[in-house]
């Protein structure tokens, strides 16, 4: 990796200060131990996580009144698709998975805007009264 | 189906315990000891990685609690546009050669411009559409 020199500067500083047994390298060395376990067991528990935001966006797309929610949730749906990549990647230590995570990233936005332009050709306003939003409670109050 | 999920949720903790750390020189810049400065990125890292999770989960909690289509356009888009990034940053720190960090700085400007465009142009399909608002909405001011 080429340097400038005022960051080779800063890294040689960095180096002498952290050196064999002094406390400033003992420190920086349970840091980066702590980090290392740490980011591999959060993005295990991570990929748990974003399986389960992917399960809301299903949900949404089942129930959503309209055509926009199911368009908006599956747009949501790829960037967790995205969100899901880079953590096996992390988890599994390979370099492979954020090139993918770049195309599924692509392939999701130009999927959204293929969609929207079908909305917006097609979709005209209506009154429909079986797909009103819930009301808010202020109304319902007075 | 319960023996499944937990069968493969076992082989992935033991994937994450025993996989094989492939970058040669971890954390060092010069040297076999990791400096300060590449634990500090490491930190960083897993602060990043934390703070993208929570922002995806306040996003699909509000994609499902959210009374409107316009309310759940405020929460995917804002909250996985920055989990995202959040993410991306995380990455960027994390590994070690220079060539994985450039792809995932790429991916990282092509989310933070490419996913708020694409809500906007969703934003104004709806308008266009003539979607029902919520009845606590203060002011449209596309009515005219």
């Amino acid at each position: 990796m080429t340097t400038t020199p005022g960051l080779s500067l800063l890294l040689a500083a960095s180096e002498a200060a952290v050196s064999g047994n002094s406390p400033w390298g003992q420190l920086a060395q349970s840091l980066s131990d702590v980090a290392t376990i740490g980011i591999r067991y959060v993005s295990l528990l991570g990929m748990l996580m974003v399986s389960l935001c992917i399960l809301t966006s299903l949900y949404r797309i089942l129930k959503g009144p309209t055509l926009t929610d199911r368009i908006l949730a599956s747009d949501a749906l790829s960037l967790f698709v995205v969100a899901l990549v880079l953590l096996l990647g992390e988890t599994l230590q390979t370099a492979v998975f954020y090139d993918a995570a770049l195309m599924v990233a692509i392939l999701g936005f130009v999927s959204t805007i293929a969609m929207s332009r079908f909305l917006l050709a097609t979709k005209t306003p209506h009154t429909d009264d079986a797909n009103q939003p819930p009301s808010s409670p202020s109304k319902e109050a007075a | 189906m319960f023996s499944l999920l937990s069968n493969t949720t076992s082989y992935l903790f033991t994937l994450a315990a025993s996989a094989k750390d492939t970058s040669d020189d971890h954390g060092a810049t010069a040297g076999v000891a990791p400096s300060m400065f590449s634990a500090i990125a490491d930190v960083l890292s897993l602060i990043c990685l934390i703070v993208g999770l929570l922002f995806f989960a306040v996003g699909a909690i509000g994609m499902i609690r959210l009374p409107d289509y316009m309310n759940r356009m405020h929460a995917v888009s804002k909250c996985s546009t920055l989990g995202l990034m959040s993410l991306l940053l995380a990455t960027v720190l994390h590994v070690e050669s220079i060539d994985m960090a450039t792809k995932a700085l790429l991916t990282l400007l092509f989310a933070f411009v490419a996913t708020p465009v694409g809500t906007h142009v969703l934003a104004k399909a709806a308008l266009n559409a003539g979607e029902p608002m919520w009845d606590g909405t203060l002011s449209n001011e596309h009515e005219d």
